[in-house]
């Protein structure tokens, strides 16, 4: 049985609830790090620990904690980006409804760490009920003293406050979401200044994704080398991957990093009624698209970046043979240029360039120009905007392309479409919002 | 008067939570959707003299968010996931049913006022695909037969004038 | 302290003080920093972007941008102006890039143009091949950079969004847009908001739906600088109407000069074709208007190509009012008329020249020692000390060009707008200043630019002598805050108007 980290006890009745926090060593962390630990020793704790963001960069947590200014005058925010909004992701709805007060735990550790006293829970508009339940377990949380002043009986003082976004996929980059958060559009803002400088309301920020934080609670408690040694030489810790789409149990699987793809299909009872496997993506719908053959890579964040993929969120979304893989990359593209904050002319330009573009070659429109096109456009946008947003339009447009290239000749020598039919729909049996480990 | 003294209350208490004005707004737009279902421009108005910020930046921000609906909606608004996952699990199919059984076209609102029928973006649901979204709750590990028993139940509510159609987590969790 | 405008100053750093600060002196000072820039070793301020720190040195022109503008606050969106700096991984907006100590900065390489024809490829991809009709052809950044960095053609093959709405909407009586062309910059929603602080235009809705509209649609585009979007934007979406269809702007001439429409004297631009005037564009001047100039002002070269404006003499011999005639005529006319009077006085409009005031009274004082002079404003202000700004940019209530310059002479102001007891009045102003009642005096003599319909409105005028505009002569004025600025000839006039050195010489 592996180890869990953030969904040991999710399926417990009212696992929400912080009396059953409680009755898992909940709180014990905080507890231990407000009083015991200075913030340094905490930072340095979590660096050990080996643990990367769990939002989509993958950036090692501890030394973003470390960049905030250590002068404890000044005004500073921890923010949760609890926005989740990349298609295929769904693991961060899992940790609200089931396991929140990880969530809160693992952000009072953090506010200790850098010196913060408000915290902000940047959550998605359309998470009505989970806004609302975040809004109980903080009420749970203060009404028992996590939250409040002179925490633990010492000096920090530390509280949250949930805000609620209005559907902008792009709140998702952490300075659209600050931008958000102040009340403006949620456009990305030039780095530097980073946001442990210049961050929310004009203060140093820290912002870290829900899963991140849930699972500092656990480095506290068990230590950092525990935490390191669940997962690879460079990724610390397990993973929430969510897998969907045409895999036989879907949901959201806590599994150590060194985890291969084939492993995780096998582990959700493989594809669907039995059907071949075409392609996966890896990481949420940004990560260029791995085929059947790539199948046995392992998915953690350096192994997929060598294979011309990205860990990202950890949403693996699985394809069977059934789907045409150009129709596919039109649904992709259609969401991205509908997301397009629009500030970066190639950002705007070409995302409306590549999803028209695909479209064409899918209705049978499509030229052998086409294909160049595409690499061209790509290239006037990766790397070369003010946030990755372009680069994650590059993912599935090129590698929809790079490995799946006779089907779009065939697209455009067939004048059509050869599947026609693109997909069959389910009719299994699900219960509504429950995780499988 | 588009802002009612609830909302006025509700975002008074919010004012301590933020060192400025201005982060009242996207909950501003919030409360005065949620009671009238919709941001109309008198709203916006007051919004930003409330706020005392200059219209233009007011309406910038509107527009700028999905979720702010710059027209009034039905009574029932269902959202389709039409991304990825629920894409390989069959939205379409979804859509295409609910087209046909309300008669409206996806963006429309049906005549007697009671659907508005709308395609969304991703709902973090992926696990339990296809999920719609109906007003503020989620319905997912649909299929067509599901689907149209829950417009059936909509339906009935609709017709015995029930209140808050689609919030159930408003009474789940009363603060 | 003279600021003399030449046309070489105008090609100097186009830089806004706002961000530039003094390069520290004295003893204790350190050195300034430098940095690489093409091979160039370059001085800067610690503070300056690579963008300002280019400037300095007059290369600005070599970095392409459209979002960015020296006289509004960084975006950085439009990533056109990205550089190349060595060992950073990515390619860097010059304009938003702080320069350092040491850095090495490319702005020609190979990633850098490859990047900045991708940008260009994104932007025409949408944007409509309107040039034939586009007032801003031949002086349209997009024309220009993708001359110099776009790619050779096309492989755009969808259908170009258009906004069906917004394709020809007037804004406003002033300014004509047009979505279609937009390159989202978004100078124009930086400039309503920070600038003239009116939020009167607003980008809408996000990613490639963005569409420019006015913040208030019951006020509409309403601010009093509209004319300075239709300078910056960098294409053809924002047009002044004014000029619309009137002249393709590679015919025109440029000349620098002042703006007479007030006190602030705004440093301006004439461009003119032929000796007509079509538009008025702002220079650049730290000291006065910065990189702006108002709409009242942008219009009023209209007074100066007036088809009314009285260009030839006219005298009346016969008592039935002044008629057209010659300079050998009037000259004579006017000489008897004041040799012949007992009180003459000089009103001296506040439009007036340094130099023509020095002139008139030197000259005037010959014919008749016993000349009395006065200034008149007539524009709702008594002296310069009644001047008051009317908004907190540019516009003033002394809408005359040199009521302080006509002060420091140490000419009084007319107590009243009424004048008794002298049997002659000669008025001299250049069309600004207004015109004192004059009804008592015996003989009326004017002096200057004139409308046809100022003139029959006045009583026992005996002579018009036609002058020259402030911009088809040289001279100083000293503006509402005492800065004197002289200036050169813009246009040459078009009629039988005389500067008054010349009318002096017929005497």
């Amino acid at each position: 049985m592996n180890d869990l980290v953030i969904t040991k006890h999710i399926h417990e009745k009212d696992s929400f609830k912080i009396e059953n926090y409680l009755k898992h060593d909940g709180y014990k962390a905080s507890a231990r790090a407000c009083t015991t630990m200075t913030p340094d020793q905490v930072i340095d704790e979590v660096k050990k620990s080996n643990l990367r963001g769990r939002g989509g960069a993958g950036f090692p947590t501890g030394m973003k904690w470390s960049f905030m200014p250590k002068d404890a005058k000044k005004t500073k925010y921890l923010v949760c980006n609890a926005d989740e909004g990349e298609p295929g992701t769904f693991k961060d709805r899992l940790i609200i409804t089931k396991n929140p007060h990880a969530m809160i735990e693992g952000m009072i550790i953090a506010s200790y760490a850098i010196g913060a006293h408000v915290g902000y829970i940047y959550i998605r508009g359309e998470f009505f009920r989970e806004a609302r339940m975040l809004e109980f377990a903080i009420a749970e949380a203060r009404a028992k003293g996590h939250l409040g002043n002179n925490l633990y009986g010492g000096q920090h003082a530390f509280d949250i406050y949930v805000y609620r976004g209005a559907g902008a996929y792009i709140c998702g980059e952490e300075t659209a979401l600050l931008n958000s958060l102040e009340g403006k559009r949620g456009e990305p803002r030039l780095k530097p200044p980073f946001p442990a400088q210049v961050g929310a309301f004009g203060m140093p920020s820290c912002v870290n994704n829900v899963e991140t934080f849930a699972a500092v609670p656990y480095i506290i408690n068990e230590g950092a080398a525990k935490f390191a040694s669940l997962g690879t030489e460079k990724s610390g810790g397990t993973r929430l991957y969510g897998v969907s789409g045409h895999i036989e149990r879907p949901g959201v699987y806590e599994l150590p990093l060194t985890i291969s793809g084939r492993e995780l299909i096998d582990h959700c009872g493989g594809v669907r009624g039995g059907k071949k496997l075409k392609a996966i993506i890896p990481g949420g719908a940004s990560a260029p698209m791995l085929s059947a053959a790539d199948i046995d890579v392992k998915l953690d964040f350096d192994s997929l970046m060598k294979a011309g993929s990205m860990a990202g969120s950890g949403g693996v979304i699985v394809i069977d043979e059934s789907v045409c893989i150009v129709e596919m990359t039109c649904i992709l593209l259609k969401f991205y240029e509908h997301e397009s904050c629009g500030q970066c002319s190639q950002c705007r330009e070409g995302s409306h360039w590549l999803s028209r573009l695909f479209q064409r070659i899918e209705n049978g429109g499509g030229t052998a120009a086409d294909l160049d096109t595409i690499a061209t456009v790509c290239g006037h946008m990766a790397g070369q905007t003010i946030c990755a947003f372009a680069d994650a339009v590059t993912g599935p447009a090129l590698s929809a392309v790079r490995k799946f290239r006779s089907e779009f000749e065939q697209h455009i020598h067939n004048k059509g479409c050869p599947f026609k039919k693109g997909h069959e729909h389910r009719h299994g049996e699900k219960v509504p919002g429950v995780a499988h480990v | 008067m588009a802002l009612s003294e609830t909302v006025k209350a509700r975002l008074e208490k919010m004012r301590p939570q933020f060192p400025t004005e201005q982060a009242l707004l996207i909950p501003a737009l919030h409360f005065v959707q949620e009671e009238k279902g919709w941001v109309a421009g008198e709203s916006i108005k007051e919004i930003a003299e409330y706020l005392h910020l200059p219209l233009a930046k007011v309406r910038e921000v509107v527009t700028f968010y999905t979720m702010f609906n710059q027209k009034p909606v039905g009574k029932v608004h269902l959202q389709v996931c039409t991304n990825v996952s629920c894409w390989l699990n069959g939205s379409p199919e979804l859509l295409s049913c609910l087209e046909k059984r309300l008669g409206v076209d996806c963006g429309e609102t049906t005549k007697d006022g009671r659907y508005t029928l709308s395609e969304v973006e991703c709902l973090a649901a992926c696990g339990t695909a296809p999920a719609i979204q109906v007003n503020e709750d989620y319905y997912e590990g649909l299929n067509v037969e599901r689907l149209n028993k829950l417009l059936d139940e909509l339906d009935k509510q609709l017709g015995a004038g029930k209140k808050d159609i689609g919030c159930a987590s408003r009474e789940e969790f009363k603060l | 302290m003279s600021n003399q405008i030449s046309k070489t100053e105008t090609d100097l750093n186009y830089c806004s003080d706002k961000k530039m600060p003094v390069p520290p002196t004295g003893p204790e000072a350190k050195p300034l920093p430098k940095m690489t820039l093409d091979g160039k070793i370059v001085e800067f301020v610690p503070g300056d972007t690579i963008m300002q720190a280019a400037e300095r040195v007059g290369k600005a022109s070599q970095i392409p941008r459209y979002c960015y503008h020296p006289g509004l606050s960084i975006a950085g969106t439009c990533r056109m102006c990205t550089v190349e700096v060595e060992k950073a991984p990515k390619l860097m907006t010059a304009c938003s890039t702080p320069a350092a100590d040491g850095m090495v900065v490319h702005t020609r390489s190979e990633k850098v143009l490859k990047s900045r024809s991708g940008v260009l490829d994104c932007l025409l991809a949408n944007h409509p091949l309107d040039c034939p009709v586009c007032d801003k052809a031949g002086e349209c950044e997009l024309q220009d950079y993708d001359y110099e960095y776009g790619p050779r053609s096309s492989s755009f093959a969808e259908e170009k969004r258009v906004f069906p709405k917004s394709s020809t909407r007037h804004f406003s009586e002033k300014i004509v847009f047009n979505m279609n062309r937009c390159v989202a910059c978004e100078r124009c929603v930086r400039f309503t908001d920070e600038i003239t602080k009116t939020n009167d235009l607003v980008m809408l809705n996000r990613g490639r739906k963005k569409e420019l509209t006015v913040g208030d649609e019951q006020k509409g585009l309403y601010n009093d600088y509209q004319g300075c979007l239709s300078d910056f934007c960098p294409v053809g979406a924002l047009t002044w109407t004014d000029f619309r269809f009137q002249k393709r702007v590679w015919f025109l001439r440029h000349d620098p000069s002042i703006c007479d429409g007030c006190a602030k004297g705004c440093n301006i631009e004439v461009h003119s074709e032929k000796e007509i005037i079509y538009r008025y564009a702002p220079i650049y001047n730290a000291k006065v208007n910065g990189h702006w100039i108002c709409d009242e002002g942008r219009l009023s070269y209209k007074m100066v190509m007036n088809p009314n404006r009285i260009i030839a003499p006219l005298v009346d011999v016969m008592g039935h009012g002044p008629v057209a005639t010659t300079w050998e005529a009037v000259v004579p006319f006017v000489a008897s008329t004041l040799k012949s009077s007992s009180k003459v006085l000089l009103v001296v409009g506040t439009d007036a020249t340094q130099e023509e005031c020095e002139s008139l009274k030197k000259f005037l004082t010959r014919l008749s020692p016993s000349l009395e002079i006065r200034y008149f404003n007539g524009t709702g202000v008594k002296t310069s000390a009644e001047n008051k700004p009317l908004d907190h940019l540019l516009r003033q209530s002394d809408k005359t060009p040199n009521t302080k310059g006509v002060e420091s002479l140490g000419i009084k102001p007319l107590d009243s707008g009424a004048i008794s007891g002298f049997d002659t009045v000669i008025v001299f102003r250049n069309g600004r200043a207004g015109i004192p009642s004059i009804a008592s005096a015996k003989n009326v003599i004017l002096w200057g630019v004139f409308s046809l319909e100022e003139v029959k409105a006045l009583k026992n005028v005996k002579a018009l002598m036609p002058g020259l505009a402030t911009q088809e002569k040289s001279g100083t004025f000293v503006n509402s805050d005492g800065l004197a600025q002289s200036f050169n000839r813009a246009v040459v006039h078009r009629g039988f108007g005389l500067e008054v050195a010349r009318i002096v010489e017929k005497f």
